[in-house]
């Protein structure tokens, strides 16, 4: 399902010398598997999201997913690949602000190139228990409320893979299992590979597989 | 979710700003509405003014003197022409056959701040004020004997026998309408002392039909104190959006009886001598008929002479018009379009004041799969809706103003002007001309000015690093 294949990426520097970040020989996430990405602050884990997520290109490597190698893809391309295949979760659940709760599941499904399917978008609100919560703002709903919109949203396009960047890091301890259970259970469901990056064992003790960016990352390891 | 929709919602939720951009949008677009209505509505009325003939004859001296002091009753008439010359335009006179209605027109006389306009009947009954557009009397009738004649009222007889009289072909003539009385000089009969008044004399003096009112001697207000003698009003004119709503119009036969209107100053009691008889111009509708060039043919003649000059009105009043009233609404129209840029500026700068917050949003459609043309399409759009919507309140606000301002412009300057008027320009098309009115010009202008202005905003919109907004959003 997901192949990521001697990636690399460095960032410049100031004076023009290159930062090296990440180089992965291989690692891989079968359909409907589940997968805890652990690693310290300044591991990369940030950016091998935005690599498998196609926002950041690598410098060298490839990213295979469900067969198509999204680093062969022009940006538009990747943009559109983003859209149809990958489901994303903040940490900071990044919702927007002026948009309904339903407004923002349906805007996941505004750049895939389909019909915004409403029905979907209603039945996955009520599937995270915003049922009755369809017009309410970001504003007007608590955090747990807010992660439970951003995975609805995050889900919405029948994504193959589902990234989740610190999904449980801004929620108070009580909603915190909630959300992780909802995320686990909706990607059974579905079958999506999920890649959950966290620094919290209480996080990462309930997969079973779990995998040290610091072991996967050789420039984290040096 | 359409992108429209997402613009949309970015502007709601910038509620206060949003409201403000638009606000100030409105104003520049009002201001550019009312101006051009206005510059339409004075051109249009200037032009109407000297709708119903060609040419007006008069004095020697300024021909713009004689086209304002004739149509617009604004400064002194020059001088008066010799009444014989006025009978060169009549049946066997030398510009018969180029003349359909030649109609006496005598000033110098005001009534308060109108002036006082002696003429035949013939006025109101053969020349119109616009193209196709008769003289309308909201109540009564034309002043003259053939007039009281069909209003059934009986006049004396012995005096009045114009509507016996053919006439031929259609030519005016005192002849016509108070013949023979010229040789009678004995009391004048009733209808002599007859008037009809414009639409906004009526209404701002009160004076209706079966009123008199008593000219004073002088064009200007309140002329130089003395009273004549009393017309009655027989007729009230229907608004005609012409300075001759401002006007009273008095049978010349009675006009000439008058005191100081006769050549030799004296009185008389019946109708004037012709020796004795002047009149100030003479309104010309040409008859194309016998010749296409007429006009030329009678204007020329008449202006290598020594007596009087013929101008053709339009002609100044455009000549006028391009000279003073042009420019100046060019200038009200390059402030009220500067306006509107600085608008457009300020959509600019509300786009760009909000971009930090807009680079978080952006990049998370962008992670939610938008492409970069997509955010570029949002914030243009944006600008556009805000353009708009700014435009679209103008267009109202400004025929709003116009349509409240509308009754005390009549009211001052004769000038009509409503909400509903759409002031339209001329464009040459394939091989007629296309008459559009100006606002539907207007609009793809702003539309045009909002892609130019969101463009800026929407570029950085477009940059926008994604992977950096993610993280400094996390």
């Amino acid at each position: 399902m997901l192949l990521v294949e001697n990636v690399q990426k460095s960032f410049r520097l100031p004076d023009g010398e290159p930062l090296p970040i990440l180089n992965v020989p291989r690692f891989e996430v079968a359909a409907g598997e589940q997968l805890a990405l652990v690693g310290g602050s300044g591991s990369g884990k940030t950016t091998l999201l935005h690599i498998i997520a196609g926002i950041s290109r690598p410098d060298a490597g490839r990213v295979q997913i469900n067969g198509t190698d999204i680093t062969q893809l022009n940006e538009v391309g990747r943009d559109m690949f983003r859209a149809n295949n990958i489901g994303y979760v903040f940490q900071t659940f990044n919702l927007l602000a002026g948009f309904s709760a339903l407004e923002n599941v349906l805007l996941g499904m505004s750049f895939c190139g389909r019909k915004p399917d409403e029905a979907r978008a209603k039945h996955l609100l009520e599937r995270v228990g915003l049922g009755k919560r369809f017009d309410h703002k970001p504003a007007m709903l608590s955090v747990g409320e807010q992660q439970r919109t951003a995975v609805a949203r995050a889900l919405v396009n029948r994504p193959k893979v589902m990234l989740a960047d610190e999904p449980t890091a801004s929620i108070d301890s009580r909603h915190q299992q909630q959300v992780l259970d909802l995320v686990r259970d909706t990607c059974r469901e579905e079958s999506v590979a999920l890649v959950v990056v966290t620094h919290a064992p209480e996080v990462s003790a309930q997969f079973t597989r779990v995998e040290r960016l610091e072991e996967i990352n050789k420039v984290a390891s040096s | 979710m359409s992108l429209w929709k997402i613009a949309l919602r970015s502007i709601q939720q910038r509620g206060l700003g949003s409201t403000l951009t638009i606000l100030s949008m409105a104003l520049g677009v009002a201001l550019i509405v009312a101006v051009l209505m206005a510059y339409s509505a004075v051109s249009h009325t200037f032009r109407r003014g000297a709708g119903g003939y060609e040419m007006i004859v008069g004095a020697k001296g300024g021909a713009a003197q004689l086209v304002l002091n004739t149509v617009y009753h604004f400064d002194r008439p020059i001088e008066n022409i010799p009444w014989t010359f006025y009978k060169e335009f009549q049946p066997g006179g030398r510009y018969a056959p180029y003349v359909e209605t030649a109609v006496p027109y005598c000033l110098g006389d005001s009534f308060e701040s109108y002036r006082v306009v002696g003429t035949t009947p013939a006025m109101f009954d053969r020349l119109e004020y616009g193209a196709g557009k008769k003289y309308q009397f909201a109540a009564g009738r034309n002043f003259g004997a053939e007039a009281a004649h069909a209003a059934g009222e009986e006049h004396d007889h012995d005096h009045d026998h114009a509507h016996e009289k053919p006439r031929q072909p259609t030519m005016v003539s005192p002849d016509d309408d108070e013949e023979e009385e010229h040789h009678h000089d004995h009391a004048a009969p009733p209808h002599f002392m007859e008037a009809v008044i414009g639409s906004i004399v009526a209404r701002t003096t009160g004076l209706g039909v079966g009123d008199t009112f008593e000219p004073t001697h002088g064009v200007t207000e309140g002329g130089d104190g003395h009273k004549h003698e009393p017309f009655k009003i027989v007729g009230v004119l229907a608004p005609t959006g012409t300075p001759n709503d401002q006007a009273l119009f008095v049978n010349m036969e009675g006009f000439f009886l008058l005191d100081g209107h006769s050549k030799s100053g004296e009185h008389h009691h019946g109708p004037l001598p012709e020796e004795e008889r002047e009149v100030t111009a003479i309104l010309v509708r040409v008859n194309y008929a016998n010749s296409p060039t007429a006009a030329m043919t009678v204007s020329k003649d008449i202006n290598e002479g020594s007596v009087a000059q013929a101008v053709f009105p339009l002609q100044i009043i455009s000549g006028l018009m391009d000279r003073f009233i042009g420019p100046i609404a060019t200038i009200l129209l390059v402030i009220a379009v500067l306006i509107v840029v600085v608008a457009a500026v300020s959509i600019v700068v509300g786009i760009y004041n909000s971009m930090n917050e807009r680079r978080r949003e952006i990049a998370i459609m962008r992670s939610l799969g938008a492409s970069r043309g997509s955010v570029l399409s949002v914030v243009m759009l944006e600008s556009l809706l805000l353009a708009l919507c700014g435009g679209v309140a103008g267009f109202v606000l400004g025929h709003l103003l116009i349509g409240l301002a509308g009754p005390y412009i009549l009211a001052r300057t004769g000038v009509e002007i409503g909400a509903f008027q759409f002031p339209t320009m001329e464009i040459p098309f394939m091989e007629g001309v296309l008459v559009v009115p100006i606002e539907l010009v207007l609009l793809p202008g702003l539309v045009l000015l909002a892609g130019v202005v969101g463009y800026f905003p929407a570029r950085a919109a477009y940059k926008t690093d994604v992977s950096r907004a993610l993280s400094n959003s996390a």
